[in-house]
């Protein structure tokens, strides 16, 4: 025992060093983005807030083109909703009227392009009805999926996170292509395992598919910047310009799928479902 | 005494407040990430006991781990280069003839000394930090590129914030 003592004793900044070690390591081990709502509810709304203060200000040198994305978009809707009252007899858009989509607008407060596993936060949480796996999207295109839901705020994933996988369809020819991000650039994201029959070239528009239920169908992901052949085994792979700048967010929408339950339940009770 | 308590104190809010408001901000063609709050434990004084260092160590990474809700990356790389801190200072030369309370900086410890020792314990730093936020070797040569920039630029940041601030006698 005395000898165990002085042994410790003799290595005391050693131990201690790797107890730290272990403590460190059981945060990194539990702070998987499953269990991260933890921390997040004990620090987000500390964090939160000093999010909002930096980003009110940093928000000022945003405005300009903050406004001229909204007047786009604005004039968008204008459009489609002037296309809509002209066209009411069309059974579509009975089925439309019954949108299974909701939207909840969101600042965002905190964001990153810089790391291997970048992260955002947005100033509506779980009073405003936001809940996790909800999908995050802008005018522009895709952004990611919200993982953490404090009282008033919220966080999540974006393309730009080593997890992230987004499933996505090739505009012109509805084939299915899985969208993933390699660490590099922020502006560039990958695609794999693209069977080489499948036509795809650059320059061709990359939409979601909706099949994940986490994003609304046809939200734009990006465009194809180009493709490499990989003759022996049959893929191709390329890369896609991400048509959403993630350093520029300042306001996008939260999706809610009204009807998410239910479909997940359904596919839950198919047969080959892991 | 209190005086140099005081500026570690100082310092230790104004870095880590600099790294994730300023510094985290930084971004050149979306990889380059400096890490200064790591200059923190570099000015942490010679004769600082381990049990002090480490833990000072771990709280400043942890620090700002919750700012940045990365629990446990930094605070662990933060400790591992606290821990090499003791052996880096033997390698670049032991300081014999200091007073309890002198801490590492360009003025007292010569610009050649305090860049080595910046420099080797910068990288040590970021060689564990980006291989923990990657997770995986598959990677290697792209990791091994971003350890080796922002080891750079961490390093060309501490040196301006050092003769920005301790090149002349201003205590």
């Amino acid at each position: 025992m005395r000898n165990l003592l002085a042994f410790i004793s003799r290595y005391q900044f050693t131990f201690l060093f790797l107890i730290f070690m272990i403590i460190s390591f059981v945060l990194i081990y539990n702070n998987n983005y499953f269990q991260r709502s933890r921390i997040v509810s004990t620090t987000g709304n500390f964090t939160g807030r000093l999010n909002t203060i930096y980003s009110n200000f940093s928000n000022y040198f945003d405005l300009k083109r903050a406004n001229e994305q909204l007047a786009a978009e604005n004039a968008h809707l204008r459009a489609m909703l002037r296309l809509r009252t002209r066209n009411i007899p069309d059974s579509l858009i009975f089925l439309e009227n019954n949108s299974t989509l909701r939207f909840i607008s969101a600042r965002v407060i905190g964001n990153s392009v810089q790391f291997r596993n970048n992260y955002f936060m947005i100033d509506k949480g779980y009073r405003n009805g936001i809940h996790k796996d909800m999908g995050v999207i802008t005018s522009n295109g895709v952004v990611g999926i919200i993982v953490d839901v404090s009282e008033n705020y919220a966080s999540g994933i974006s393309i730009l996170h080593k997890d992230s996988k987004i499933s996505g369809r090739i505009k012109k020819n509805d084939q299915l292509v899985n969208i993933s991000w390699d660490g590099w650039n922020y502006r560039l994201g990958d695609l794999q395992h693209i069977p080489s029959h499948v036509n795809l070239v650059p320059g061709d528009t990359i939409i979601t598919s909706g099949n994940s239920q986490i994003f609304p169908e046809n939200i734009m992901i990006g465009t194809v910047e180009y493709i490499d052949e990989e003759l022996e085994n049959l893929f191709k792979k390329g890369k896609i310009r991400f048509s959403v700048d993630y350093n520029q967010l300042t306001y996008v929408y939260v999706v809610e799928n009204v009807r998410k339950e239910e479909l997940q339940r359904l596919k839950m009770s198919m047969p080959n479902n892991e | 005494m209190n005086k140099a308590l005081f500026g570690n104190i100082a310092r230790f809010i104004l870095l880590v407040f600099a790294q994730v408001f300023i510094f985290n901000k930084v971004q050149i063609t979306g990889f380059i990430n400096p890490q200064v709050y790591v200059l923190f434990i570099l000015m942490l004084p010679y004769q600082v006991a381990g049990f002090w260092l480490l833990t000072l160590g771990f709280f400043t990474g942890l620090s700002v781990d919750f700012l940045m809700h990365t629990p446990g990356m930094h605070a662990a790389s933060a400790v591992f280069m606290a821990y090499c801190r003791p052996a880096i200072i033997r390698l670049v030369g032991r300081k014999d003839d200091v007073e309890p309370w002198d801490y590492p900086n360009v003025r007292d410890s010569g610009s050649m000394w305090f860049l080595a020792y910046t420099l080797i314990l910068v990288f040590l730093h970021h060689t564990f930090l980006f291989f923990l936020e990657v997770f995986r070797f598959s990677e290697f040569l792209h990791t091994m590129l971003k350890i080796l920039a922002n080891t750079a630029l961490t390093t060309v940041i501490i040196l301006v914030i050092q003769y920005l601030f301790y090149s002349r006698k201003n205590e």
